[in-house]
């Protein structure tokens, strides 16, 4: 099927992913002091989340961290025990879910099977009484804007993967939405087709300019959709902000560890006397700490390295002068070569670009790490 | 092995990816070994039997020699002509009709309810439509009988309000035949119609909400469809079960209402006439497959999704 490798229309000029939000955009919707209990699990604890219009907000965290509940009170499924929700201008607390004009996306689409695509559609419309006419105008435009074109009197279950997925899609936009919530939404695809859908969506939903909150577990999905990241664990929101950002300056080692590969280390710090700090690791690398937190001298410390921040060398480095470590594995990823490094007794992995010229090395090779100390994270052990 | 995965992979793939590993396990007995203990009892005391129910209707009745061995139509003619037997047989089907509706009607809401309303009353309940299949059906007949007479439950208390200055004439009549069967045929209802509305994904309900869709929209679009796979099925169950039920007639109903199925076992046990006995059998069960195959047929027009759910 080729309308499934084929970005929609017209979008070419279409903004990046990465690109500042404009402040001053209004709020769409607002999450006052949300808190959610299920018997003694707290779900959602005082939950405040502002979205500007037209803003892709991502709720990103391991499964049970409370983003499913926030996208349940927001489309009115669950109550929330406090707090409140507020959609352009409107206090949504005592609004069932059929009246919230949100449109929503299911995990594994939800589409009705005893109803064709055109009648899946429609659903929506009928349900909101709109002419005949004006109902056919709108299928036409949705089957237009998600390439469905033929597939209108098929029924689900004669569909792919993404066709549903993108008959989800136009089911929930036809209806005009103020707000877009995806529910795990691209979960359902295989890897090929869900990075594909991630493009499309991500152009789609900026030509469209709808603001949509995107729950999910998957960072790769999260980073390459959304304007801002919103960070959940625990039913807490741990951290927000553009991708780049919370990537680049993760506020706690919970980030640290769900974004990305990390590799962390354990050491100890020592005052230097040009008046920054050290820290020795035990694996014996020792990085530079920059940190605007001080931290006393011999205090334990953990250094967090992404497998990307850490270069390969034949010759001692300043962050591991002696004792070099050993290869122990090499795996070929593509467009990246991993590595699996013994220093000091402690695995490391490392992450180097295939053509890199440090990065031929074989396995049982001695090696020395470099390691750029900006781009550590330092955090105390507790 | 490349060529059979190429092929497997058009088909659906919860299928394609399952069938190398099927034939794997396959390869120790021959499956229709797994037949062989249904087939045993089957052949010899269903299959059989009807073979020779179906010879026996091509015999002829004899006052003298019972049953004389012959090969003709005259009982079909005589049972599908003569007003006696046709008037049964609509009976029969009028009742059937009349008892699958009603079942229907009464089994959907309480279906409805069981699955996604009954909450921890959910096995009570479902007990409670088992019973009628537990207890034995004369034990139900007799139970009935002590209700419906004429000094029964119902008639004393309608007498004693004054509502009513004779008995309603309940046993023994159309009546009473219809509310033993009902009760009877109930759980046949009731337990298709729970087992589809339990196979509705929630997230579909969610989602016509979601839609802007109010309850009574979303029940009557989205619920009730899915659930008619279910209707159907219990409808055809009860419908079939009416049809072959004799004992309801024999013990609750009257002459001057006949059923084919006590009309049947009169013919062969109280007026020894086993070849037409044997036809009205036939026409029975071929009524009977009829009307369950026209019915499957059309509701799978109707709804063509309903064969991939």
């Amino acid at each position: 099927m080729t309308s499934e490798h084929a970005a929609p229309a017209g979008l070419a000029a279409a903004a990046r992913p990465t690109e500042p939000r404009h402040a001053t955009e209004p709020i769409e919707l607002q999450l006052r002091g949300i808190s959610k209990s299920f018997g003694r699990v707290r779900a959602v604890v005082d939950c405040d989340l502002s979205v500007t219009r037209g803003e892709i907000v991502a709720l990103l965290g391991p499964s049970g961290c409370g983003k499913t509940t926030l996208l349940n009170i927001i489309a009115g499924f669950e109550e929330p025990d406090a707090g409140e929700v507020v959609l352009r201008g409107r206090l949504l607390t005592d609004v069932p879910p059929n009246r919230r004009d949100v449109g929503l996306v299911f995990q594994h689409y939800a589409l009705f099977p005893h109803l064709t695509v055109g009648g899946n559609i429609s659903y929506g419309l009928r349900a909101r009484r709109l002419p005949q006419d004006a109902i056919a105008a709108r299928v036409a435009e949705m089957l237009d804007l998600l390439k469905l074109h033929g597939l209108e009197a098929r029924y689900p279950a004669a569909l792919s993967g993404g066709q549903r997925q993108r008959v989800a899609l136009a089911r929930a936009l036809a209806i005009r939405p103020v707000l877009l919530l995806l529910d795990e939404a691209l979960s359902a695809l295989d890897k090929n087709l869900r990075e594909q859908m991630q493009i499309e969506l991500s152009l789609l939903l900026r030509h469209l300019a709808i603001t949509t909150i995107i729950v999910t577990h998957d960072q790769r999905e999260a980073f390459s959709m959304a304007h801002r990241i919103v960070l959940m664990d625990q039913g807490r929101v741990v951290q927000s902000g553009a991708p780049a950002d919370v990537y680049s300056q993760p506020r706690t080692s919970f980030v640290l560890e769900f974004l990305g590969s990390a590799n962390c280390l354990r050491g100890t710090a020592r005052r230097r006397e040009d008046g920054g700090v050290e820290v020795r690791t035990t694996a014996g690398i020792v990085v530079r700490h920059t940190a605007d937190r001080p931290m006393a001298d011999g205090s334990g410390a953990r250094v967090y390295i992404r497998t990307e921040d850490v270069r390969l060398s034949k010759r001692p480095t300043a962050a591991q002068p002696q004792d070099p470590g050993q290869v122990k594995l090499v795996t070929f990823l593509g467009s990246v070569k991993r590595y699996v490094v013994l220093v000091g007794g402690q695995q490391l992995v490392v992450e180097m670009p295939s053509g890199a010229l440090d990065a031929d090395v074989a396995v049982g090779e001695p090696v020395y790490l470099d390691v750029d100390a900006a781009r550590c994270h330092v955090v105390r052990d507790e | 092995m490349i060529s059979t995965a190429g092929v497997a992979d058009i088909g659906v793939p919860g299928v394609a990816r399952s069938r190398p590993l099927l034939a794997r396990v396959r390869q120790g007995l021959p499956p229709w070994l797994l037949l062989l203990p249904a087939l045993t009892v089957l052949i010899p005391f269903f299959l059989l039997p009807l073979a020779s129910l179906l010879r026996n209707s091509f015999n002829r009745d004899d006052p003298t020699a019972l049953m004389v061995a012959d090969f003709t139509w005259r009982n079909y003619v005589r049972v599908l002509t003569d007003t006696l037997y046709l008037t049964s047989f609509g009976n029969s089907l009028a009742m059937a009709a009349a008892i699958a509706a009603t079942t229907l009607v009464l089994g959907y809401p309480f279906a409805y309810f069981l699955v996604q309303r009954a909450g921890p009353w959910g096995p009570v309940l479902r007990w409670l439509v088992y019973t009628p299949l537990i207890v034995s059906v004369i034990v139900r007949v007799f139970g009935w009988i002590v209700i419906t007479a004429d000094s029964g439950l119902i008639n004393t208390t309608l007498l004693a309000l004054r509502l009513v200055d004779e008995p309603f004439k309940i046993l023994f009549n159309v009546g009473g035949v219809f509310i033993g069967m009902c009760h009877r045929y109930f759980p046949l209802a009731v337990l298709p119609i729970a087992s589809a509305i339990a196979k509705i994904d929630p997230a579909l309900l969610a989602a016509s909400f979601g839609l802007g869709a109010g309850p009574t929209r979303t029940f009557l679009q989205v619920a009730l469809p899915l659930s008619l796979p279910g209707v159907v099925a219990g409808g055809q169950l009860v419908f079939a079960a009416v049809l072959s039920d004799f004992v309801m007639p024999l013990l609750l109903g009257s002459t001057r209402f006949r059923m084919i199925a006590p009309a049947i076992f009169e013919e062969a046990i109280g007026n020894v006439s086993w070849a037409s006995a044997a036809a009205m059998a036939i026409v029975m069960l071929v009524m009977t497959a009829l009307l369950l195959l026209v019915t499957s047929w059309t509701f799978r027009r109707l709804a063509p999704w309903a064969r991939t759910l």
